[in-house]
């Protein structure tokens, strides 16, 4: 349920020839579009060429909007994260350790689970506006469901074994949390981490795009109401290359807390 | 496809690219329809829809052409068809710019600010007929938020959705203050969400067409401004828009579609169906009562509301739009606003209508 | 300490009642609050009325279908490319190379940014949404297919080696149904997202009927109990898939110890 896949490599392991390697794609990509722009098989104003985006990232970049409309998402979604992170690690933890807690909370919460956040966010509108408030909200409902979830499968997870192998050399409590249940729930409950914040980037551009007055989000919507497409594509640009870096930062974290496991 | 579907547009030296060419080819053609004569044509006509009774539906003459099918038969007649494109109004005109940019909409019967939005990136429009005096926009201030005038919402938040027509009233509005936009903090948001903002303090003022007296009257805000107080080339206009290459390609067709506007036009006129009129745009998000205060503020008369004359203020009005939108920055490129305008067809439609003295050729408002 | 005993299921059905309608009746009472509150809370009888309506005029039903048809048309056409993408990626080093660098990046890109583009390129129809969900579900498929088969143990491989198996019956006997539970977690998750995609195209596009529509025009109306019965329905409908997959799963691997 939570995705443990091995991600695909990608990495150069310091050898120019492979990081070379890694590169041509894009090139290739870079040149086929470049090739559908001048074909003039689409018009101009929606096949825009790469570089008339490329010019209009670095206005953006160079007046300062750019870092704006960046800085506004980025700290929406950490604020947003955060909070979501902490909910949904007490929630499944706590749904995990206790029955009773579980057969009350675990329908409704499989039940919203089921609903797209976006399908919330018109609901969400009426009831908190469109201010800061809704979308570090929207961010925090995003990554809470996946991170409880993991939390909860994570320490449900933890082999009987384990407790009986502690309870055999007498562990005490602290002992028996500190190197029995996080070691053994860690590698789980970061993968949900990274889930969480890759989900909560997702939807915070979505909800930027119905309703905010900055961010991503909201400078795509404006490019295309005002039909300026290199706008949104150069918005698209960015927003894939935080989402990459977001992901690759939060896989390295899990690489190295987990690095004893492959040891 | 065929050579049609890859436009003009393309550089000399392209027969060189053989094999793009052929790629791009394949794709277009997934894209664009073939326009090999009329026959087999397909004519789509655009507008904004609203909610009703579980469909959407348009509430103004494109309703009525939907309705009086004098347009279908005649293009079925030259072995064309006719396709609605309802928008809705939460997205608004950009669908309709998209369509037109991938030649999916003919026509559309939508905003000035948006079509000038739209020639400006480079979709080549044409207006073929204007449509009636224009509409009135307002500001609308939250029923707690105690400011009298624009000067006093400096520094507050105003929803605006941007790129529809009501941006450049209010564009004007700010500079007749001399105020501009970075003196407020100016939301995106789109008309269904800014009663919710407004009513919750989200925003503390809003700028809208005749929604703003609905809103008003549930007792969500108050309105402190509206075109009526501002000259009259302010209001916003909306008129039937073509898509440039179809004009080009099918002057019949095209002169097809301005008669049935014009058609409708006459018959809104006349005041023995003005309670129909009424019923019918009162059909979606503006209650009747509503409909008919606005109706009844009207400085000129019944007919002159669907005036399909390119009268002297609807030249100027353009060429101001597209003077203002490029000064201003909201687009990049000057439009040719005396380009932009085609006054054949209607000319010709009045003509064929016996309407020649229907309608007044110069400013009533 | 140690993992708590299961409880008896009629307690577990009891229990399982009391959050929810812990959350009617506080919604009840705002509803009634009056004032400001009211005209955001709508009353759990308005909401009953709206559910009566939209059942009654089919609305529903026609909603549900369309959201539904192109929700599994776009897992099925997305699933079924990403489980190839990923047996080729797995596969072949070539292609991983070549292609792996490029999927990463794209799969990063929040899918509701294309959005706009594909309405630009290909217009607002079926066409364009259904491809978001393709893509949608495209991902976890590739992912997941190819960490499937690239986690197969190569001893049993080996094995396939030593009884001379070719390289087709190796595929077909031992990596396939090695892959089989993450392959099958891939596709769970693709309906997961085909099914999120759905709703968010149509909320956005908002034109040709679905779940996603409904609720995009009962914003525009203002009607807060349209706008919750349908969420209600979506809900629904998505546990229900998810619960028919995750059936299909277990009767596919009931060959598998359990805990696997």
């Amino acid at each position: 349920m939570t995705g443990t896949a091995i991600p695909l490599r990608v990495g150069w392991r310091g050898r120019p020839a492979t990081l070379l390697a890694s590169l041509v794609p894009f090139a290739l990509l870079l040149a086929a579009w470049q090739a559908m722009a001048l074909s003039g098989a689409f018009p101009a104003q929606v096949m825009v060429p790469p570089a008339t985006v490329a010019a209009t990232l670095l206005r953006l970049a160079s007046d300062g909007e750019l870092a704006r409309h960046v800085g506004d998402s980025l700290s929406r979604l950490l604020l947003g994260y955060a909070a979501g992170a902490l909910a949904g690690l007490a929630f499944g933890a706590t749904l995990a350790l206790s029955r009773w807690v579980e057969a009350a909370f675990a329908p409704l919460f499989h039940t919203l689970w089921q609903v797209p956040v976006i399908a919330f966010v018109p609901v969400l509108i009426l009831f908190l506006g469109i201010d800061e408030g809704f979308k570090i909200t929207v961010v925090a409902v995003a990554a809470f469901f996946p991170i409880a979830l993991a939390a909860f499968d994570a320490i449900r997870g933890v082999p009987a074994g384990f407790f009986e192998v502690a309870r055999v050399y007498r562990t005490r409590l602290p002992d028996l949390i500190r190197r029995i249940l996080i070691p053994a729930t860690v590698p789980a409950v970061l993968v949900g981490l990274r889930i969480g914040i890759i989900r909560a980037w997702v939807v915070l551009v979505a909800a930027e795009l119905l309703a905010a007055d900055s961010g991503i989000g909201q400078m795509m919507e404006m490019g295309r109401q005002m039909f300026q497409i290199d706008v949104v594509l150069a918005g698209v640009l960015v927003s894939g290359v935080i989402g990459f870096a977001l992901d690759r930062a939060a896989r390295a974290v899990e690489a190295r807390a987990t690095r004893w496991q492959r040891a | 496809m065929d050579d049609n579907t890859i436009n003009a547009h393309a550089p000399a030296g392209l027969t060189r690219r053989a094999a793009t060419r052929t790629l791009a080819g394949l794709l277009a053609g997934g894209l664009a329809a073939c326009h090999g004569g009329s026959k087999g044509t397909t004519v789509n006509l655009a507008s904004i829809a609203y909610p009703y009774q579980g469909k959407q539906i348009f509430n103004s003459l494109t309703g009525i052409i939907q309705r009086d099918g004098w347009l279908k038969s005649e293009l079925e007649k030259r072995g064309a068809s006719l396709a609605f494109t309802p928008v809705p109004t939460a997205v608004g005109a950009p669908l309709i710019n998209e369509g037109f940019s991938g030649k999916r909409i003919d026509f559309a019967s939508y905003g000035d600010f948006p079509a000038i939005i739209a020639v400006a990136g480079g979709v080549p429009l044409k207006l073929v007929a204007p449509l009636g005096q224009g509409q009135d926009v307002y500001l609308l201030v939250g029923k707690n938020v105690a400011a009298k005038s624009i000067t006093d919402l400096k520094g507050k938040r105003i929803a605006l959705h941007r790129g529809r027509p009501w941006e450049l009233p209010f564009a004007k509005l700010l500079d007749s203050h001399g105020l501009s936009f970075s003196d407020f903090t100016i939301v995106n948001i789109n008309p269904s969400a800014t009663p919710a903002a407004l009513a919750s303090g989200a925003v503390d003022a809003t700028v809208l067409l005749a929604d703003a007296l609905l809103e008003e009257q549930k007792g969500i805000g108050r309105i402190i401004w509206s075109t009526r107080q501002a000259p009259s080339d302010w209001k916003m206009r909306a008129e039937l828009f073509a898509r440039g290459g179809f004009v080009d390609e099918h002057p019949d067709l095209t002169q097809l579609v301005v008669s049935a506007y014009v058609r409708a036009a006459a018959w809104s006129a006349q005041d023995a169906n003005r309670e129909q009129v009424i019923k019918d745009a009162a059909r979606g998000l503006t209650p009747e009562n509503i409909v008919r205060k606005e109706y009844a503020e009207a400085t000129y008369p019944w007919r002159e509301r669907f005036s399909p004359f390119f009268r002297p203020d609807v030249r100027s009005h353009y060429a101001s739009v597209a003077e203002y939108a490029v000064a201003r920055g909201l687009v990049r490129r000057k439009v040719d606003a005396a380009a932009l305008l085609d006054d054949r067809f209607v000319t010709k439609a009045l003509q064929d209508q016996h309407l020649q003295g229907f309608w007044s050729s110069g400013a009533v408002a | 300490m140690s993992v708590p005993r299961a409880l008896p299921w009629q307690a577990r059905l009891m229990l399982g009642l009391v959050p929810p309608a812990l959350l009617l009746a506080w919604w009840q009472s705002q509803a009634q609050a009056g004032g400001a509150r009211a005209a955001v809370f709508a009353s759990l009888a308005t909401i009953g009325v709206a559910a009566r309506e939209q059942i009654a005029s089919g609305a529903l039903l026609g909603d549900a279908t369309a959201t539904l048809t192109r929700a599994l048309t776009g897992f099925g056409i997305g699933g079924t490319l990403g489980f190839a993408a990923g047996v080729l990626l797995a596969l072949s080093r070539w292609a991983e190379r070549l292609l792996g660098p490029l999927l990463q990046a794209f799969r990063q890109v929040p899918m509701i940014g294309w959005l706009p583009l594909f309405a630009l390129w290909f217009g607002t129809g079926d066409g364009s949404q259904v491809t978001v969900i393709a893509v949608s579900a495209f991902f976890p498929a590739l992912l997941n297919t190819h960490a499937g088969i690239v986690q197969v143990e190569r001893r049993f491989l080996d094995v396939g080696r030593i009884y001379r198996l070719r390289a087709v019956q190796r595929f077909r006997l031992i990596l396939l149904p090695g892959a089989l539970p993450l392959v099958l977690t891939g596709l769970t998750q693709a309906l997961s997202f085909a099914w999120i995609a759905a709703i968010g195209t149509e909320i956005l596009l908002g034109s040709g009927g679905g779940l996603g529509v409904t609720l995009q025009t009962a914003q525009t109306e203002q009607r807060l109990d349209a706008m919750l019965v349908t969420i209600a329905v979506t809900a629904a409908l998505g546990f229900a898939l998810n619960q028919i997959i995750r059936h299909l799963r277990a009767r596919l691997l009931h060959w598998q110890p359990v805990g696997a």
